[in-house]
């Protein structure tokens, strides 16, 4: 496997004069607010966090978290009645928010890439797959097209398609959709962008291709340095990839540490209700078949009626009236914070389920 | 002599004609495409249901588990192959007459949105008269507190729960006509993890109230796991293994098995080396020759690419479909 030549910087987001500090993404009090009839939501609430060069960050959480909303705030890509409200987005020390519409059409499918849960919203239908990648590459690459379709080739095999000289001459709808979501995620790669922004790219598909695509970003990430945010509700998913993990709920990021951090010392309620939720944690407390699951009681809230203070009150074993003010941001460990006002301390089991009350509409 | 399995389905052949894609169709309609061929989605499958157990049924996408959840409900007439109920011929028709229920993946699809909860829970035993008119609404408020939910909710629509909800309402429903067998087709997959695990404790504890057999589908090795006592692989519309649970997943025995639970992903927190599969996924379509799974298989030899590898006992309670298990002997 060859690399990929690297690119000409031409990008406006190409590195100034920063410092070696900086790192490769910063997001610092991001909001992403919807206007409604029966008021504003906040989709996306007071976000930051980091991504350094060649690392891979999960983002995981339930359905309507505002996984999906953050990837798009990050690219710019709200639509109304969506807006960002707040917060700052740095690439390599480059301020993002406010960038004019074609310094942004300059960004996207360069520096930074989104593959998305359907590769059919990256694919053009009726266009031949070379013909699509060798565009992709000359709209940002003063290069031939002779060498833009050596490109396309390159990144093809690199994403493990087979007779990838043949499948650059099909159409989308000749591949099978494992194949549409790889050719998806090598238009992603085409032109070696510093972060790809992936949502749930492989939900839709089975465990032996999933874990093939895995293996391709986990290479890729490593070899090229690219910065990498995961998207995803399935902890186990992430769990082999990440580096570090952003665990949300309501629209905020309720814990965030290192992937072993979140995953066997969780400091924050939800994070350890989601963990012993999973058939295999019940597996690893040695529990026989049959057992009941422990589970967090009640569903998330939705998002114009959320609860005042925590978001996750209702659910939380241990809420107390504290818990009625908005938590504050706490260091679990060196690299671990949590938005609680009562964190677990290290190693602590949450009640079983006898402990929790069944969920009642 | 043991009792005859609760269900028993022999020879099972179910082959669907073309069902293209808005993709394909504009493919076939501007001459890219030749017309598809036929799917075989169910190529000689046989399965017993034995009565109280929980059987899963597990395989990737389009490799046919709906298609014989559908069949072993009656609700879809096999091509060949025959249906035994506690060893007596059944053919296809109303679920309810067999004990037969099936929960489906996606509630609000099968939920009627125009209908409260009450009627929609109560239509099916009606029909059958198993509840009178004036009985009714103490039969539905009995079953909803059964699923967990609040009897309250008879008055309302489906839109107005969460999807967890649904689920239960779904449940309730298929409940309501006294089933002995549950077929329920990937029931929690459209769940949140959190509302996940509600259900499926539900799904635990109304078996042990009701007695209940289920066949469970899934494409979850983690929910399986969990919930089944035995288990059937189901490959390119072919059975290619069942065994207990615990030995399928500790010692499974056919390759395919074996390449399934490698690449399923865990909860551990270490950076996993991922290795790149061989070959390309085969279609239903054009499924290869011999063993399907030959193009795939780290083990295969020339007689997997010619011959079919019959399901045959390797141990007690334990079959798969593999030329290696015959070489072994
Ligand atoms: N047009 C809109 N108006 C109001 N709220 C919206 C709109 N679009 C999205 N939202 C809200 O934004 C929130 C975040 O949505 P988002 O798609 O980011 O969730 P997600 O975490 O990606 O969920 P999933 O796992 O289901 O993809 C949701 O609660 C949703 O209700
Ligand atoms: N009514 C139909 N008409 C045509 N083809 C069908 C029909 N139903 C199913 N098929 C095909 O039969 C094969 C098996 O489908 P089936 O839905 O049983 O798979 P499955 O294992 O349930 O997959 P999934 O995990 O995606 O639900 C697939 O190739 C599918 O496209
Ligand atoms: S702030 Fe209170 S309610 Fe919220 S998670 Fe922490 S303990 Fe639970
Ligand atoms: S029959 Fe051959 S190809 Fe099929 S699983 Fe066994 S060894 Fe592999
Ligand atoms: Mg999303
Ligand atoms: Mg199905």
């Amino acid at each position: 496997m060859k690399p990929i030549a690297p690119p000409a910087p031409t990008s406006p987001a190409a590195p100034t004069t920063t410092g070696g500090a900086e790192p490769l993404l910063r997001v610092e009090h991001l909001s992403t607010r919807f206007r409604t009839r029966g008021g504003e939501v906040a989709a996306v609430d007071d976000l930051s966090f980091e991504l350094a060069t060649g690392e891979v960050l999960g983002l995981v959480g339930e359905s309507g978290c505002g996984k999906s909303m953050t990837g798009y705030s990050l690219i710019d890509l709200v639509d109304p009645p969506g807006y960002i409200a707040a917060g700052s987005v740095r690439l390599r020390g480059h301020e993002l928010r406010g960038l004019p519409a074609k310094d942004w059409q300059a960004l996207r499918g360069d520096r930074i890439a989104m593959i998305f849960q359907d590769p059919m919203l990256t694919l053009n239908p009726v266009l031949r797959i070379d013909t699509q990648m060798v565009e992709t590459v000359l709209a940002h690459r003063r290069v031939g097209r002779a060498e833009a379709l050596a490109r396309a080739l390159d990144t093809l095999e690199r994403v493990g398609i087979p007779a990838a000289a043949e499948r650059l001459r099909s159409y989308p709808h000749q591949l099978s959709g494992g194949m549409r979501q790889r050719v998806a995620i090598a238009i992603a790669l085409l032109n070696q962008p510093d972060l790809i922004i992936a949502d749930e790219p492989t939900t839709a598909l089975d465990v032996t291709i999933q874990a093939q695509i895995l293996y391709e970003m986990q290479t890729l990430c490593r070899e090229a340095g690219t910065g990498l945010i995961w998207i995803t509700h399935d902890l186990s998913v992430v769990a082999g990839l990440a580096d570090r993990l952003c665990v949300m709920y309501a629209g905020r990021i309720v814990e965030q540490g290192s992937t072993a951090q979140v995953l066997e010392r969780p400091a924050h309620p939800y994070t350890r209700g989601l963990l012993d939720a999973t058939p295999a944690a019940a597996l690893a407390r040695g529990h026989r078949r049959g057992e009941a699951l422990r589970q967090i009681p009640g569903s998330a809230p939705p998002l114009a009626a959320l609860p005042a203070g925590c978001a996750f009150r209702p659910r939380c074993a241990r809420a107390d009236e504290h818990c009625m003010q908005t938590p504050p941001r706490v260091e679990a460990a060196p690299g671990q914070t949590v938005l609680c006002w009562h964190p677990l301390p290290p190693g602590a089991a949450l009640p079983g389920p006898a402990a929790h009350a069944e969920a009642r509409p | 002599m043991s009792p005859p399995p609760l269900l028993a389905l022999h020879g099972i052949h179910k082959h669907f004609g073309p069902r293209p894609d808005w993709l394909e169709r504009l493919g076939m309609r501007l001459g890219w495409l030749p017309p598809p061929a036929r799917v075989r989605a169910l190529d000689g499958v046989d399965v017993d249901i034995r009565a109280g157990e929980v059987l899963g049924l597990v395989g990737e996408s389009g490799s046919g588990k709906s298609t014989l959840g559908r069949v072993a409900a009656g609700l879809l007439r096999p091509d060949q192959g025959c249906r035994l109920w506690r060893g007596e011929r059944i053919d296809a028709g109303p679920m309810a007459a067999h004990g037969i229920q099936m929960v489906f993946q996606d509630p609000s699809a099968s939920l009627n949105p125009r209908m409260r909860v009450g009627e929609l829970i109560a239509e099916a035993p009606r029909t059958h008269g198993l509840v009178e008119r004036a009985a009714q609404a103490e039969y539905v408020a009995g079953l909803l507190r059964q699923v967990g939910l609040d009897p309250g909710a008879a008055g309302r629509f489906p839109h107005q729960f969460s999807g967890g909800q649904r689920a239960r309402i779904g449940i309730a429903r298929a409940l309501a006509v006294k089933p002995e067998l549950l077929i329920c087709d990937e029931p929690v997959a459209a769940l949140d993890v959190s509302v996940q695990a509600q259900v499926l404790n539900l799904f635990g504890e109304l078996r042990g109230r009701f007695g209940l057999t289920y066949l469970f589908i899934s494409h979850d090795l983690g929910v399986v796991r969990h919930l089944c006592e035995r288990v059937a692989i189901l490959y390119l519309g072919r059975i290619v293994e069942t065994a207990p649970a615990d030995e399928l997943f500790t010692a499974p025995a056919h390759p395919y098995t074996q390449a399934l639970l490698a690449d399923t992903p865990t909860l551990k927190a270490e950076k996993k080396r991922f290795v790149a599969i061989r070959g390309e996924l085969p279609s239903p379509l054009s499924p290869p020759s011999g063993c399907h799974f030959h193009p795939r298989c780290p083990h295969a030899f020339a007689r997997c690419r010619e011959e079919r590898p019959a399901l045959r006992e390797i141990a007690p309670g334990r079959r798969s479909a593999c030329h290696l298990h015959e070489a072994a002997r």
